[in-house]
């Protein structure tokens, strides 16, 4: 693995891991939002 | 509130864009690991954003088995996990650099091993947090969280000590280890940009974990007034 | 009554518990004895590389031995509902924590030493640096283990899959502790290098976590 492609990949896993998350909060956050609205509805 | 958080999170990016910038073209090229080394302007930010994140833990940690306040708690599970994404970047990074420049992933040497052995305590206090049952998974987390910060110096004296007995390669040079000017201002702006970008992320989450508390709240409510779903 | 005698009374009904049954020790016992075989398959050292390597094999052994000890400790109170009456109960909590502990640093002390021999046996050991600093690594080491493994069998008492969450959540924390003891054993029989850094880092563990252990003992029992 050179260094060119090495110093690409460490950033870009970087912004990838970091993206996953931020995706993993917004499901989260979608669910749950829902789910208060569900709640607020029948009650 | 929310347009203060919207403009902080344009801000934060803004500055990420900025201090990548300054790190892969301002910044001048290194003497013998050539461009491989601007991977430190990631690695070692994430490293500290981690540090930082486990340290909020441990104050969440006590504070809640001190008030049993569900905000601290809150807060605890959001720094921890935040913290384990950091430290994953961390670990993936280090070898990514570290196999270019020693022609090996791996070493076993003082930091990549002490930021390990802490990847696995804070991932044990993440799978503490999904497995415990019921009500008393915020005790079972918080006094983990407070035994894993107390290990942090010791493991990290253990593995030095080790590595001094059993000496290896060492990653990225030492910490700071005459660094040019224009190097230092990159890493700065880095260690910036990624603090803010910790900051969101842990709001995030911690408002996250606000609103499933309350949703959890809202269930127990009608449960208790016999309209539960 | 004093916590001295509340942690003798739980300690002495634990021993007595526990020689009626047997079942702790014949299970570690056995366990252990077949990692010790399975390794040996494994590994067929000579007197040389047996030096080496038996340091980390003994405790690998032992650690596994000592989470099946752990798992039982408070199965059996959760059984009875005991936990309860503890709560119950003015006695206070870290009586009843330090008698656990020690109970079950007794039964792992009393493994290690039923195991040393059959090690020296089948790895052809013998030890380049004094003996004593072995049994000094020992005693601290499993100290180290039992105080922070007891704390954290009740501490998993109530998550879902139970068994397997202990060893995960003792293992990260314990690996200071665990280097300390493999190396410093390691150091001793090979003569090549002095333990001390080693026993002074498992004292300062030591410590460190009985005292963390006694301080949140109360809170965690208090969970509910």
């Amino acid at each position: 693995m050179s260094g060119f492609v090495a110093l690409r990949a460490a950033y870009a896993v970087t912004w990838v891991i970091a993206l996953l998350y931020v995706r993993y909060l917004v499901v989260r956050y979608r669910a749950v939002s829902k789910e208060m609205k569900d709640l607020k509805r029948s009650a | 509130m929310k347009s203060l958080s919207i403009a902080f999170i344009v801000f934060t990016l803004a500055l990420l864009g900025f201090s990548t910038y300054q790190g892969l073209f301002v910044a001048p090229t290194e003497q013998t690991m050539g461009d491989v080394q601007r991977i430190f302007y990631y690695h070692v930010p994430s490293a500290w954003v981690a540090g930082v994140c486990f340290f909020v833990n441990f104050l969440a940690s006590i504070a809640y088995l001190w008030k049993r306040s569900l905000n601290a708690d809150a807060l605890a599970a959001a720094s921890a996990e935040v913290g384990v994404v950091f430290c994953t970047i961390v670990l993936i990074t280090g070898p990514i650099w570290a196999r270019p420049v020693w022609g090996i992933w791996w070493t076993w040497d003082a930091r990549l091993t002490t930021t390990l052995v802490l990847w696995l305590i804070y991932v044990s206090y993440l799978m503490l947090r999904r497995f415990a049952a019921g009500g008393q998974t915020q005790v079972l987390a918080a006094a983990l969280g407070i035994f894993g910060f107390v290990d942090v110096p010791i493991v990290y004296m253990s593995i030095r000590w080790f590595r001094t007995q059993h000496p290896s390669p060492v990653m990225g040079g030492g910490e700071n280890s005459g660094l040019d000017p224009t190097m230092l201002h990159a890493f700065m702006w880095n260690l910036l940009a990624f603090t803010c970008v910790g900051i969101v992320l842990v709001a995030t989450r911690y408002r996250l974990q606000q609103l499933e508390n309350a949703v959890e709240a809202e269930h127990a409510q009608l449960a208790l007034e016999g309209r539960a779903r | 009554m004093s916590h001295v005698d509340v942690t003798k009374a739980t300690l002495m009904k634990d021993l007595r518990m526990e020689w009626r049954s047997k079942d702790a020790i014949n299970s570690m016992l056995f366990f252990s004895l077949l990692v010790v075989v399975i390794f040996s398959f494994a590994f067929n050292p000579t007197a040389e590389q047996s030096r080496l390597i038996a340091g980390g094999l003994i405790w690998v052994a032992f650690l596994f031995a000592a989470v099946v000890a752990l798992n039982q400790t408070w199965a059996r109170e959760l059984r009875n509902q005991v936990l309860d009456a503890y709560r119950v109960s003015p006695a206070p909590p870290n009586a009843l924590l330090l008698a656990k502990v020690l109970g079950n640093f007794l039964f792992v002390v009393i493994l290690e030493a039923l195991m040393a021999p059959l090690f020296v046996v089948f790895y052809q050991l013998r030890s380049v640096g004094p003996v004593w600093q072995l049994v000094v690594i020992a005693l601290l080491g499993t100290w180290a283990l039992v105080v922070n493994g007891t704390f954290f069998a009740a501490l998993s008492i109530r998550t879902r899959s139970r068994e397997i969450m202990l060893p995960l959540i003792l293992f990260p924390i314990s690996i200071p502790a665990l280097l300390a003891m493999v190396d410093a054993t390691t150091s001793v029989l090979t003569g090549e290098s002095t333990p001390d850094f080693w026993i002074k880092l498992l004292l300062v563990y030591d410590v460190i976590f009985t005292a963390v252990c006694l301080l949140l003992f109360e809170s965690v029992l208090n969970a509910e």
